[in-house]
């Protein structure tokens, strides 16, 4: 069907679209219309030529209809209810939706399903949709219809397998040479009608179902109903029209529940000259086109091909196999290294599942979790795993080798598991495991699924001294509620972000803005997926604490893993001991105004390793020699919160500022660190002395020196506040 | 910072894990501060000083080196370095311009493998 036969109408030129809007619709024998929506009126911007015959207008008429609101147009009993609606459609996150409205604002009767779907682009400024028209059959036809055709009233369409397959069979013989094709028909949420309407509605529906099945399809075919909610059919391959059949059964079902929606879908097979003597399976793959869009909120009709038989076979070997493969022990545990992002240390690893299959190799997580959490096998494959670390963790403690955290998953079901907590105490309890060295990973999702829940389970297991981390942070809608309610160890950032920092500028400020909120709250991020350098650089520079990806390392073997701990294992004290400079430098800056520390060294190598080390935590300014210091902390007067002092200089030592600065009233009481060789005990002595406050010796380690100046601001601050 | 050029520095007895853990892990960083390490006139200023007899201007050169190569993890050269700043210190000045040699050879092997990697 092409445009002829209808006219598009520009739309307002105040409007003026970006490109044409281009509708389905105007391939389709339904009304259309595209309209922007500003929270009180709707605009129309653009209709075509069925749109207005659907809604008796007149082309005269529609200048009228565009200058105003097109809310107008409905009946004035629906229009706050419509607007409500479409309120709700655009705070919501949904693509599209439906709704029942009388549109002629004079006449009851006329009943119209809109169905709308999100556009893309504002139009004026304003958030705007399609909309599709079709006009709901009054509900009296059917129902005399199915007066008139008595023989209909007891048949809901229900044959045994057995009997339709046998059916189909004879069907065939008798055309051997036609195409046929097979049909699943699956009407989402009917069992609902049983409950919200009652028994007497749901018979009712599924007769008009029958009904309309009958008169539609029975001339070319045969159809049955399979169970509770599905439909299936064989018919002539040519005699069938997907949409219209589906627009057919929309209009069935609002007949008799207007108010409430169902969404039927249609899984079709195209069945070859073989399938003529197995009917049933030829059934069978209708059905898993069917389930392929099942939660599919746009596509309705769905064809059977190889990716949908391929995941079907796949499916059927994962349930079959996975009793065997979990007495072979054919699911190991491979661990993914977590390295902070400064000392690039290991400080942590993340347990992850692999089945090696004695056949098919290793056949990857994403293959067969899904389907296990559909099982719920998965709760009985998560307490193995969680099992094995324990081993891990023992074997290495019970060797006298160091050991760091390691993290599992706790699957959505773990959670409904009302032992869940003692079994996990008794793991670490038989292996002699302390607490803190197992990890949970939850999923967001899991806590949005029942936050109340996972609240309570975090509470107990950290009671316990477990900790918990957050898993895909900011991959769902509660992540602010996250951080607001759940008392979480570690945040560990979805990989999406990692996938759109480095190009898209709104996900970094969204990342960026999500750290700053960590700090503040203390809770330590870990980034995910990380697998370039650029990506390293980025995420780091973003201010994450600890990183796990490819680019620092796969997930692996426990042998792997322990080689990584003794190659470069790191404590948590490192980063303790930043969480206090962190602390302290917020302590000292509520409100973000960072304090200030000046670097006097003539080499500039080491002003720019200090410089690097300290402007995560403070604003950092740089003197080359004494002398230029002490201009700039004249200049600065009480600017400058801290000197990190060099004593050997070429003009103008570390003493020589030390005397001046002491004489000095701005210079009197700022706290100076002096940096000293390791060797030189009398330049120690000398710079206390001469009023340093405290030393360092180099080579120094960094969280010496973030330490060391946290230390000296914090006491200043406190000084400062009790000569107030 | 590829690993032949971390490779190839460790393999001069350069411990690169420290210093690149010093830069926050920032490699890029690290690099060019090798390259600015060659700017520094300090070990001219040694040998200078030595030429001269000043033992005191030759202690201070001598020690800026060993503070800047601490830093970058320079142990190669504070091999060298380290022994002749304890002469120094001690007012002597015994053996040192065999000593400011042995660390130009450092400075030219480290070169060497910079310019390979980094040129």
């Amino acid at each position: 069907m092409g445009n002829s036969g209808y006219h598009d109408y520009p739309a307002l030129k105040y409007f003026k679209p970006g490109k044409q809007f281009s509708i389905s619709s105007d391939i389709m024998p339904r009304g259309a219309a595209v309209f922007a929506f500003d929270g009180e009126k709707c605009f129309l911007c653009y209709f075509n030529g069925l749109f207005l015959t659907q809604h008796g207008i007149e082309l005269e008429d529609y200048y009228e209809i565009i200058r105003d609101d097109a809310l107008d147009m409905i009946h004035p009993d629906d229009r706050s209810g419509i607007r409500a609606f479409l309120r709700d459609f655009f705070s919501s996150d949904s693509t599209s939706d439906s709704s029942v409205f009388r549109t002629v604002p004079d006449d009851d009767s006329r009943f119209f399903i809109a169905d709308i779907i999100k556009y893309d682009e504002q139009v004026g400024g304003m958030p705007a949709f399609t909309a599709i028209f079709h006009e709901a059959s009054p509900e009296t036809r059917i129902i005399e219809r199915l007066e008139a055709q008595k023989e209909y009233e007891i048949f809901t369409g229900f044959v045994s397998p057995q009997i339709f397959c046998d059916q189909i069979r004879v069907f065939i013989e008798n055309s051997p040479d036609a195409e046929y094709i097979a049909g699943c028909i699956g009407m989402s949420k009917l069992r609902v009608v049983h409950d919200l309407f009652g028994d007497a509605k749901a018979l009712e529906l599924l007769r008009g179902i029958s009904t309309l099945l009958h008169d539609k399809l029975l001339p070319n075919g045969l159809f049955a109903r399979w169970n509770a909610d599905t439909f299936v059919f064989v018919v002539y391959k040519k005699a069938l029209n997907p949409t219209a059949l589906l627009f057919s059964i929309d209009e069935a079902v609002f007949s008799v529940i207007p108010k409430y929606r169902i969404r039927a879908q249609l899984g079709l097979y195209e069945m070859k000259k073989e399938d003529a003597y197995d009917p049933a399976s030829a059934l069978h793959n209708a059905q898993l086109a069917l389930h392929d869009i099942a939660s599919d909120p746009i596509h309705r009709v769905s064809y059977f091909n190889d990716d949908i038989a391929e995941k079907d076979t796949k499916r059927h070997y994962i349930i079959s196999e996975m009793e065997q493969a979990f007495r072979e022990r054919q699911f190991v545990v491979y661990y993914q290294p977590i390295f902070s992002a400064t000392t690039r240390k290991l400080i942590s690893a993340e347990a992850l599942v692999r089945w090696l299959h004695p056949e098919r190799g290793i056949i990857p997580p994403g293959d067969f979790i899904p389907i296990f959490e559909q099982e719920g096998f998965i709760t009985k494959l998560d307490v193995y795993i969680w099992e094995e670390v324990c081993k891990y963790i023992k074997d290495r403690q019970d060797r006298g080798r160091p050991v760091v955290p390691i993290s599992v998953n706790m699957s959505r079901l773990d959670t409904y598991n009302p032992r869940l907590t003692d079994i996990i105490s008794g793991l670490t309890a038989k292996y002699h495991i302390r607490p803190k060295d197992l990890r949970f990973e939850i999923t967001e999702s899991t806590y949005s699924e029942d936050p109340e829940r996972i609240q309570e389970i975090v509470r107990i297991l950290k009671e316990k001294g477990f900790s918990v981390l957050m898993d895909d942070f900011g991959s769902g809608y509660s992540s602010l509620a996250i951080l607001k309610n759940l008392d979480i160890d570690v945040i560990k950032i979805d990989r999406g972000f990692v996938l759109d920092v480095t190009t898209n500028e709104r996900a970094s400020n969204v990342l960026g803005s999500v750290i700053r909120l960590t700090r503040r709250l203390h809770i330590p991020t870990v980034v995910e997926g990380v697998e370039t350098k650029e990506q390293f650089d980025y995420m780091r520079g973003m201010g994450c604490d600890s990183i796990q990806g490819f680019y620092f390392a796969r997930p692996d073997t426990a042998e792997r893993l322990s080689e990584y701990i003794e190659q470069c294992g790191g404590t948590e004290e490192e980063s303790d001991i930043k969480a206090f400079a962190r602390e302290t430098t917020i302590a000292l800056a509520p409100k973000g105004e960072k304090k200030t520390i000046l670097i006097v060294d003539d080499q500039p190598i080491n002003r720019i390793l200090l410089r690097t080390l300290l402007e995560d935590f403070y604003e950092v300014q740089e003197a080359d020699n004494g002398k230029t210091a002490i201009d700039m902390i004249k200049q600065n007067a009480g600017r400058i919160d801290l000197v990190l002092l060099d004593i050997v200089m070429p003009i103008f030592n570390g003493f020589d500022f030390l005397e001046e600065a002491r004489a000095y009233d701005y210079g009197k009481d700022i706290p100076v660190i002096v940096m000293t060789e390791a060797d030189s005990t009398e330049n120690e002595i000398m710079a206390l002395e001469y009023g340093a406050n405290d030393f360092i010796k180099k080579p120094y380690h960094n969280e010496t020196i973030l330490l060391r100046v946290a230390n000296q601001l914090k006491l200043n601050e406190l000084t400062e506040r009790n000569q107030q | 910072m590829n690993d032949d050029y971390k490779n190839a520095l460790r393999a001069i007895g350069v411990d690169v894990d420290t210093a690149i853990g010093r830069v926050v892990g920032k490699e890029d960083l690290y690099e060019k501060l090798l390259l600015m390490f060659f700017d520094d006139k300090s070990l001219e200023t040694l040998r200078a000083k030595i030429s001269e007899g000043n033992v005191q201007g030759a202690f201070d050169a001598a020690h800026t080196i060993k503070g800047t190569a601490g830093n970058l993890g320079l142990d190669n050269i504070n091999e060298v370095v380290m022994p002749m700043v304890e002469i120094l210190r001690a007012g002597s000045g015994e053996g040192v311009a065999e000593m400011v040699e042995q660390t130009q050879a450092k400075y030219d092997e480290l070169k060497a493998v910079i310019d390979k990697y980094a040129g």
